[in-house]
């Protein structure tokens, strides 16, 4: 059987979704063996300029020209591309920026000083803005079962589904009890689910770290934070925490 | 001497974007030079405007392999500065999630970016294939250290528990129990590394310079203490913009550091060289064993540094967990109500001193940031350490030159992810 062809590419990132999915432990070499990883950037040599891939994950926001281009060049030679990781799928941390895009180059002025040249973009963009992506794997970090799975499921030839569901379902699945109860404002019903809720179950209020959920309710979330005290302007900071500041409704 | 030039795509088994230039007029260095090219990442405008509870979650973002050392550093900061005083059992909590996350990095830059070079194979895939036993030793290593991790905050990256103030959720005595006996494997599996370790040949190059680590008070620990300096007074954090001084560098995206005007070298084994008399007793009959001679000023030794304080963070877990044993720890929620003012607070990173600083106003919203990564603060040493050691590699060829080097920097456990990233190679002879 001729092994698929992946490759692994990185952007803007902090890189912890490729350690994540190194947590997938033990299975790691089940998986490593039945897949040619023929590029790696992190942990083998240079780049193949003439390889095509069966699945390209790519993790990280694009935020400067060259981000652009490899993204688009590496369409080019993917069947199946996965967008790895919120920033990739969302900008994520790295769009935290993006509401002060105005002020980018005075920004960039007080780290870097007035000499050096502004060459990144002003803002961080998800990998979708550029190029069509096949999935979007969200989680900031990613979690490496549904890696596993969605690798699993495209060498079996099914097409991998993303939940559609909220944390809150994750957390019911767990036997977490909600943190509402609590009086804590959780995240959870507006955020998309398929972490199986660790910060629920260590009683900490979800972030939204794996984006916003398609169709959610943002009203009532609205009116929920309203209620918990949280002014305007940090209800935005909260809500478009991993989308560059932009809301899903 | 003819001028042969030629680009190696990069350097790889680094955690990030960088590249390195060296120009040779015979066998003087002409250049030896490192530069930054990853995207700006602008951190410390990003925590600009933000909640002081929201500002080690931005942070944390910094590197994902450095994740917990961030989130802790920055908590740590922003406490300092808006006049919150963590309880003893949060103090604990933390060192024991350093502990872990510095055992769960070691591993990953040791087996996964490092031993490649001295299994003679091309990357850890092929480890994976050939050395299987290596590989699952590895394994292990990562999924019990990760597991702590998770274990008392929340997640294996990003932790989430960790708060400003306390932490959620606390270990209970029968988790205590539970993480002791992970420590103890953890110990079991580290004390092979260490033996793995040794086992391999380094290349003979020694290069003294400045070291600087995070000095506890009276154990060989990353939570606090003053800055420590091997052979010197040292310095309080507090004024650590005095001694170290960032350089913006034109051909970079990060900034690299000097200590008073010198390249200095942070990480395990300035940790080790500067508190090495305080080893837990495993840890240092280990060095004994391999007769390992401290001071050591051999670059190469940072690998073996970090599989001796694997052992030793096992011994120092253990110490702390001891004191919670038939107590577990005691649950504390706490409103934090922020007062403005500015906080500085340093950790030592499993790659070294990590510093965080901040400033809030009174309703606790940040208005500045200056975050120093350990990588910017020894790029300065490894293009010292290149000027010192070309003339010797020179006579080899390319090849080899570029491996050698490439294990030269790999050795820091550079996280160019950190300090912005990856490395192309350019050769002037
Ligand atoms: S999504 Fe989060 S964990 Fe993954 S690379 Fe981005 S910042 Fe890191
Ligand atoms: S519970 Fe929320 S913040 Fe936590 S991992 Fe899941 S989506 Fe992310």
């Amino acid at each position: 059987m001729v092994k698929p062809k992946v490759a692994f590419f990185g952007m803007t990132s902090c890189k912890g979704c490729y350690f994540q999915l190194l947590l997938a432990n033990e299975k790691l070499p089940a998986i490593f063996g039945s897949i040619d990883i023929v590029d790696f950037w992190m942990l083998n040599e240079k780049p193949k300029d003439d390889d095509m891939y069966d699945i390209a994950f790519i993790d990280g926001a694009v935020s400067n020209h060259e981000n652009a281009e490899l993204v688009r060049n590496v369409r080019e030679r993917s069947k199946y591309v996965i967008a790895f990781g919120t920033c990739a799928c969302h900008g994520g941390i790295p769009a935290v920026r993006n509401p002060d895009e105005r002020k980018h180059s005075a920004y960039h002025k007080l780290v870097y000083g007035k000499d050096i040249k502004v060459k990144s973009y002003p803002h961080a963009d998800p990998v979708s803005r550029h190029i069509h992506v096949d999935y979007e794997m969200t989680g900031c970090p990613i979690n490496e079962r549904e890696a596993v799975e969605v690798i699993r499921d495209l060498l079996l030839g099914k097409k991998p589904v993303a939940p559609d569901y909220p944390v809150c379902v994750d957390c019911k699945k767990a036997g977490v009890s909600c943190l509402f109860k609590e009086g804590t404002l959780c995240m959870g019903p507006v955020t998309r689910a398929g972490c199986n809720a660790p910060c629920p179950a260590s009683r900490t209020a979800c972030d939204g770290c794996r984006g916003p959920l398609p169709d959610a309710n943002w009203n009532e979330m609205e009116k929920l934070m309203k209620e918990h005290g949280i002014e305007k302007k940090t209800m935005n900071m909260m809500l478009g925490k991993y989308t560059g500041g932009k809301m899903a409704k | 001497m003819s001028h042969k030039s030629y680009a190696l795509s990069c350097m790889t088994k680094v955690e990030g974007h960088a590249k390195l230039e060296v120009e040779m007029d015979g066998n003087k260095v002409k250049k030896a030079e490192i530069a930054v090219f990853e995207p700006s990442r602008y951190f410390e405008h990003m925590v600009r405007g933000k909640p002081f509870d929201m500002v080690p979650t931005i942070s944390q973002r910094i590197c994902g392999i450095c994740s917990v050392i961030h989130t802790v550093t920055s908590i740590k900061a922003v406490e300092n500065a808006i006049g919150v005083k963590a309880s003893q059992e949060t103090h604990d909590l933390r060192r024991l999630l350093l502990h872990a996350s510095n055992i769960h990095s070691h591993t990953a830059h040791l087996f996964f970016f490092a031993a490649p070079d001295y299994l003679g194979v091309g990357d850890v895939m092929e480890i994976a294939r050939k050395n299987r036993d290596k590989m699952e030793l590895a394994i292990r290593l990562q999924k019990i250290s990760s597991g702590i991790v998770r274990k008392i905050g929340g997640r294996p990256l990003h932790p989430v528990n960790c708060r400003v103030g306390y932490f959620n959720s606390v270990p209970d005595k029968s988790m205590v129990t539970e993480l002791m006996s992970d420590f103890r494997d953890l110990k079991k599996l580290s004390t092979e590394a260490a033996e793995l370790f040794f086992s391999f040949r380094y290349p003979d190059f020694e290069n003294p310079t400045n070291y600087l680590s995070v000095k506890e008070k009276n154990s060989y620990d990353l939570y606090e203490g003053d800055i420590g300096v091997l052979g010197e007074k040292g310095f309080k954090v507090k004024d650590y913009q005095k001694h170290l001084e960032e350089e913006t560098i034109y051909r970079s995206t990060a900034k690299y550091a000097r200590y008073d005007g010198k390249p200095y070298m942070t990480g395990a084994l300035a940790r080790l060289n500067i508190m090495g008399d305080r080893l837990s007793k495993s840890a240092r009959s280990i060095v004994r064993k391999h007769k390992l001679k401290l001071p050591n000023f051999s670059t190469f030794t940072n690998n073996i540094s970090q599989a001796v304080e694997m052992v030793h963070f096992c011994d120092r877990a253990l110490e702390v967990l001891s004191k919670y044993e038939k107590t577990g720890f005691r649950e504390e929620k706490r409103k934090i109500k922020p007062r403005g003012g500015e906080g500085i607070a340093a950790c030592e990173a499993p790659r070294g001193t990590l510093i965080h600083h901040y400033k809030f106003d009174s309703k606790g919203i940040c208005t500045y940031a200056n975050i120093m990564t350990p990588t910017c603060q020894n790029v300065r040493n490894m293009e010292s350490d290149m000027q010192k050691w070309m003339p010797e590699l020179i006579k080899k060829n390319d090849e080899k030159v570029k491996h050698s080097l490439e294990m030269l920097i790999r050795a820091y456990d550079p996280c160019f992810s950190c300090s912005t990233h990856f490395l192309n190679f350019n050769l002037k002879r």
